[in-house]
């Protein structure tokens, strides 16, 4: 594979981090006093459907949430701040509302305790380790169709969706967007013999899932379906979420029957799996985002490298910083930033009768406001995952997947150990930007 | 569910797509959307997911159309696909009788599932093997008219009969909604076509840029 070609395979796909830089102008727009109403109303909205916590079940917060949606929505129509709004810069205010809502109520709203989402879970996590010894073959995917670094790449994006930095509806549905936008990709490179379709598609869907292992594969689909506001989704993206809801489906329920494989290889396959895990020897997951194949091609490659000697000293900080984040409940606590304006208190004249009240209001909006702007602005504005990929794929690939270091010359090497050294100093710079 | 009218005021349909494993559904829609027949050496698509804008009488319409996986192993999963369809293409082989007895069954499920809300299309591909066909016109023909759907004839070898079934299965969808939909300027490339229709085919697109909801709305299809 050449760098063309791997940028070939991430053609289309959408880094949920855009989203942010997306929602900035809507946030904004809510500082001015104009939109004191509407902080409030969302405000109450967040109070309120907190409270719904542990006491109604799953489709009655599905319809709590859209139901505001709904109705901000025609606030926001005929509101001063978006008059001059198209149909676009209308549909992008409440794309960056739904963010901000489900980024804020994410641990009320995900794992839904009246559900079933954790057994659920719990039950698909344990199949799918029990199958994983299914190899493409059994699922009839044609080995010159099949491409392992396509697929750990696709995988990679598919385990971002259990990332907990990654917290609304839209992001999550990112990520199943991209995994399976490079999944096509793939397939428009290596067809030759015309459109491919259902028929040939979803096979390859199924063997991503088996790929990727999700541990919570239900609670995230079932997020994305009560909250994520269906007149935002295109036709196209609940096409795929739809595949892969159906490829879950069909994992959940496979036989022997209906794979390309006996029923003795199947329940001999079974069977170990289960000895395996009940032995407490886990069966590994053949990829994870902590130590899978497209990352640990790099760290591989680099613990080779003399001059790659630090790398854990640069790369361990970011890890325990991407922990953090993913430990944290909720989102981050406000960053407070004075450049951008916000209004003075002799600005909510109307508020006089409610003083005590209306300052704790004041630093909740600007708290509302800056929590969403920070989010993930700065810490991590380039995930390590993206600069790795930058790097492996600006340079790193080609000799990765042509050569072996033994079979190298000497210019190779010497190119190679250029590119680790660019990789060092990206992950130098970056380490300097940030506070420690 | 009723079809929402999206950006520009075009009519979002949903059409789903089934048939056996080697019936040609897929080289259907090819042909209808990209005019493209797979005979041999022509560009890749992905095909699963395609997209086909109309301009209908000045009402504009965005068919997007899901294929769905027509192996035996999966057929179970069929359901998850056809909630919320406006419309269903139930395609079998004029050639092979077993594809037949699968295409009822998927529109036994279909009915059971969605009711009379959903259009019904019951086409028998593969017309240019004529010589071999098995399944009886009058058969077919009865049979689609029992559940109350039409049944055309294509040939995606020949690019025949395809454009008829997917203007009238358009036409359908459009009385169907009545008049949900804004009509749009006429369109000065309009062609005439039988039966006093006026007919745009509007921008193709199969390709949209979309991943993970970054599209504004800029698509016809947004």
């Amino acid at each position: 594979m050449e760098v063309s070609e791997i940028s070939f395979l991430r053609n289309k796909v959408v880094e949920p981090e855009v989203f942010v830089i997306e929602g900035k102008s809507f946030l904004e727009k809510m500082r001015h006093t104009s939109c004191f109403d509407l902080v409030r109303r969302i405000k109450a909205f967040i109070n309120a459907f907190t409270e719904m916590e542990g006491k109604h079940n799953p489709d009655q917060f599905s319809s709590k949430l859209q139901g505001f949606l709904d109705e901000i929505n025609l606030v926001i129509q005929d509101h001063s701040q978006w008059r001059d709004e198209d149909e676009v810069g209308i549909k992008k205010a409440m794309e960056a509302l739904e963010r901000y809502l489900l980024t804020r109520l994410y641990s009320t709203a995900f794992y839904l305790p009246t559900s079933t989402d954790a057994e659920d879970d719990e039950s698909f996590y344990y199949r799918v380790r029990l199958l994983q010894f299914l190899q493409p073959d059994h699922l009839d995917l044609p080995k010159r169709k099949y491409n392992q670094i396509a697929f750990e790449m696709a995988a990679q994006e598919f385990s971002r969706l259990e990332e907990d930095l990654l917290k609304s509806p839209r992001e999550k549905l990112a990520c199943i967007i991209n995994a399976v936008k490079i999944v096509i990709n793939l397939l428009k490179y290596s067809t030759s013999d015309g459109g491919t379709g259902a028929d040939d598609f979803l096979p390859y869907i199924i063997y991503l899932i088996l790929l990727t292992s999700p541990k919570h594969i239900h609670s995230n689909l079932r997020y994305i379906r009560r909250f994520r506001r269906p007149t935002s989704m295109t036709s196209e993206e609940a096409y795929y979420l739809t595949q892969v809801e159906s490829g879950v489906m069909f994992i959940s329920t496979l036989d022997h029957t209906s794979l390309s494989i006996t029923e003795e290889e199947f329940k001999r396959g079974m069977s170990e799996a289960e000895d395996k895990i009940k032995n407490g020897r886990d069966v590994p997951r053949r990829f994870s985002k902590e130590q899978g194949g497209w990352e640990r091609l790099l760290v591989d490659l680099a613990a080779t490298n003399p001059s790659f000697k630090e790398r854990d000293e640069v790369l361990s900080p970011l890890q325990e910083e991407e922990k953090e984040l993913d430990e944290s409940k909720g989102p981050r606590l406000p960053t407070i930033n004075d450049s951008i304006g916000f209004p003075q208190s002799e600005n909510f004249e109307d508020e006089e009768e409610r003083e005590g009240e209306e300052e704790e209001e004041e630093e909740e909006v600007k708290e509302m406001v800056d929590t969403a702007t920070s989010d993930k602005m700065e810490g991590s504005s380039i995930s390590r995952g993206q600069l790795l990929m930058a790097t492996i794929s600006d340079c790193l690939l080609p000799k990765l997947l042509q050569k072996k270091f033994e079979d190298m010359t000497v210019s190779e090497l010497k190119e190679l150990h250029n590119c680790y050294k660019t990789l060092g100093s990206r992950l130098e710079g970056l380490k300097e930007e940030r506070p420690s | 569910m009723a079809a929402r009218t999206g950006g520009g005021g075009s009519l979002q349909v949903k059409v789903v797509l089934l048939g056996e494993g080697c019936v040609g559904k897929t080289s259907i829609v090819l042909r209808y959307v990209q005019n493209q027949f797979n005979d041999k050496h022509i560009q890749t698509l992905q095909a699963s997911f395609l997209q086909k804008n109309l301009t209908i009488n000045r009402r504009r319409l965005c068919l997007n159309i899901w294929d769905t996986a027509g192996q035996e192993r999966y057929h179970a999963l069929g359901p998850i696909y056809y909630r919320d369809s406006h419309a269903a293409i139930v395609v079998y082989d004029i050639t092979d009788e077993d594809s037949f007895t699968k295409a009822k069954n998927w529109v036994r499920e279909l009915r059971k599932m969605l009711g009379d809300s959903c259009v019904l299309v019951i086409v028998g591909n593969k017309s240019d093997l004529e010589k071999n066909k098995v399944i009886q016109e009058k058969d077919a023909q009865e049979y689609a008219a029992s559940v109350g759907a039409k049944h055309f004839y294509t040939s995606a070898k020949q690019n025949k009969g395809i454009e008829e079934m997917f203007l009238d299965l358009s036409k359908r969808l459009l009385e169907k909604e009545g008049n949900n939909s804004n009509p749009s300027s006429t369109n000065p490339s309009s062609t005439r076509r039988p039966g006093g229709i006026t007919v745009t085919d509007d921008s193709i697109r199969t390709d949209r840029p979309s991943g993970g909801g970054g599209g504004g709305g800029g698509g016809c299809c947004g």
